[in-house]
């Protein structure tokens, strides 16, 4: 009786899991699809009483509107250039800066040191840092050119690599570059030939956060571009989203098509996402 | 922001018999410890080469490239972090004619700032905001990771699904709830009025419900990362616990009590941190669905930071604001970091 009982209490509490789980699930993942499906509805049947679930009548006009009309094309070709150029860059550039701080003892405790304020400068936020870089940007003539822009994600996306890669880094044995050195290999042979391809992994993970985030960036490219040709996806898109008169299909279709490629890494980041926790979880 | 964060790894060590580290922070997988830096215990000093391989030279190689491999970094984060700073606290003595700092007023524009309204009321409505979304989203994260902790089936399928909305640019965010919030034809609106007949709000238009709003949109948005920090820290609790514990006759109270909140402290605290330096800069989804309004409802220091350099070109009172902004930011963050200095895990 007692068991029956203890087995019915199991029960109810798992039914209440899953039902709890269940739609938050459904809270997180409803309204995404809501702005896909509204992507493709007519202007008529978005404000359709019930709403429809799926579009009656499948339409492009939204799409149409945004890639001919409003060229949404060259913001995604102006973001590519950005994220590329910034991506690599500030790719190489931490790496190296993350292969000394973990490998090599700096002189009056300056890993420790450089590590926190590389760590402080990506806590702190990017408002702070705006309005002087503005300014120091339009001495530079650099304000609404992909430099600029570029050159702002590096510094921007700079510490989270330092961060990310010599922890990544610390966790290679020093002997096998010692090996490699051993026999013969310079420090950046044995970096390029033995550490490189063992650290392959969290490169990986690192270069899609930093996409993810250059991607996303909104608050730099709005200051630092202003005209369709430099104008990154975030900015156009932000047009997109009037006040007063909003035109649904192409609002909806943007935010799809500024969607995708997030959800592509995303899920190309989950593997590496439980490949990290795994990595550190226990030692 | 996605790009905002800060972890924390409890750096292992041989008498902790487990390390929770790691984590899924910001958005980010990262793994951060404070006063960094000091060597591993499984890291040697190099071991003297034989003559043969030429080890005095790879020596003085060495010395070089460390420095030479740093420098680029450092040159750059000086240049466009450190310096930006002291620009704009020079700039926050001189007023701005002609986009150019010229007359030094000295601390006219700190005067000026406490004695203004509009900058006090944008403040405490930050810190309210950073207050009631990180409480919320603590609170529900917690709630759902315990769940998921549980031993359940689709763990990873719901991990994944419930981290999609933390990763969209601001920009989707604030397009699929301009579509929800809409008056005329928003779902919300809909269910609100044709289900539930309690008639139709107009959540970004009415002053007493626009705050609201965006706490939903935040919570919305942020509550997959505690659930996914917290997650990754309740895996990290060794299972022998629970047994002991259940051997031991302990409730499910108890449990959670005793052992599951204690040993999740950290994490806890490492998620409040970065959750709450980043609301504390909530700027992209207001400035897209409300611009602060209406009247100044949601006008946070971000927005009115924006409005005083960009709107009005007051770059020198701006500059006073921002170097406020980043010593309250400063502060904060530096109480958490000393709550978790305390929580004994971190090495320091």
């Amino acid at each position: 009786m007692a068991a029956t009982r203890f087995r019915l209490i199991r029960m109810m509490q798992n039914v209440l899991t899953y039902l709890i789980l269940g739609l938050a699930v459904l809270v997180a993942l409803f309204p995404l699809y809501w702005m896909v499906v509204s992507s493709f509805k007519t202007q008529v049947e978005l404000f359709s009483v019930p709403p429809t679930l799926l579009p009656l009548r499948p339409t492009w006009e939204g799409y149409v509107d945004l890639f001919v009309n409003r060229k949404f094309g060259q913001s995604l070709l102006n973001s590519l250039i950005v994220v590329g150029t910034s991506l690599i860059v500030s790719m190489v550039t931490g790496s190296l800066a993350a292969y000394s701080l973990s490998r090599f003892r700096l002189p009056w405790k300056l890993n420790g040191i450089l590590g926190f304020w590389i760590l402080s400068t990506r806590m702190l936020p990017p408002i702070v840092t705006i309005v002087p870089l503005f300014l120091i940007l339009q001495a530079l003539h650099l304000v609404n050119t992909y430099a600029g822009l570029s050159l702002v994600y590096v510094v921007f996306n700079l510490p989270f690599v330092v961060w990310m890669m010599r922890s990544f880094f610390q966790e290679i044995p020093t002997d096998l570059e010692e090996a490699g050195m051993v026999d013969g290999a310079s420090r950046l042979g044995a970096l390029w030939h033995v550490v490189l391809p063992l650290v392959r992994p969290g490169l990986a993970a690192t270069a899609i956060f930093v996409i993810i985030d250059t991607y996303n960036e909104f608050l730099f490219a709005l200051i630092l571009t202003s005209t369709p040709e430099v104008m990154t996806m975030p900015v156009a898109a932000a047009a997109l989203v009037g006040r007063i008169h909003v035109q649904w299909g192409a609002m909806t279709a943007g935010g799809t098509v500024a969607m995708l490629p997030i959800l592509l890494f995303a899920f190309l980041m989950q593997r590496h996402l439980v490949r990290g926790l795994t990595l550190g979880a226990v030692k | 922001m996605i790009g905002s964060s800060l972890s924390l790894e409890w750096a292992p060590s041989p008498s902790e018999p487990y390390a929770v580290s790691a984590g899924y922070l910001g958005g980010q997988l990262m793994r951060v410890s404070l006063g960094s830096g000091r060597p591993r215990p499984s890291r040697r000093e190099p071991p003297i080469r034989p003559l043969w391989s030429g080890w005095g030279a790879r020596l003085g190689e060495d010395r070089a490239l460390r420095y030479l491999l740093l420098a680029p970094t450092v040159l750059l984060l000086l240049a466009f972090t450190l310096y930006p700073y002291l620009y704009a606290l020079r700039i926050s003595f001189y007023a701005f004619q002609y986009g150019r700092p010229t007359v030094f007023i000295g601390l006219t524009n700190y005067e000026r700032m406490l004695a203004d309204q509009t900058f006090w009321q944008s403040m405490a409505r930050t810190l309210l905001f950073s207050l009631v979304v990180v409480l919320v989203e603590l609170v529900l994260g917690l709630v759902l990771a315990l769940l998921a902790n549980r031993e359940i089936r689709f763990r990873g399928a719901i991990r994944t699904a419930l981290m999609q909305p933390m990763v969209l640019a601001p920009v989707v965010v604030a397009i699929v709830w301009r579509l929800l919030y809409n008056q005329e034809s928003g779902l919300l609106n809909y269910i609100l009025d044709n289900i539930l007949h309690l008639g139709r709000a107009s959540w970004l238009g009415d002053p007493k419900l626009a705050f609201l709003s965006i706490v939903i949109l935040d919570v919305w948005q942020w509550t997959p990362f505690m659930f996914l920090v917290l997650l990754a820290g309740l895996q990290s609790i060794p299972v022998e616990l629970y047994e002991a514990a259940h051997v031991d006759g302990a409730t499910g109270l108890q449990v959670l009590g005793y052992i599951t909140l204690p040993l999740l402290n950290p994490t806890i605290l490492v998620g409040l941190l970065v959750r709450t330096v980043d609301a504390l800069r909530m700027f992209d989804q207001v400035f897209l669905l409300t611009q602060g309004g209406p009247g100044t409802t949601t006008e946070f220091i971000s927005l009115f930071l924006y409005k005083t350099a960009f709107k009005f070109s007051q770059m020198g009172y701006a500059s006073a604001l921002l170097l406020v902004l980043f010593v309250v930011t400063i502060v904060i963050a530096l109480f958490y970091i000393r709550l978790l200095g305390r929580s004994g895990t971190v090495e320091r």
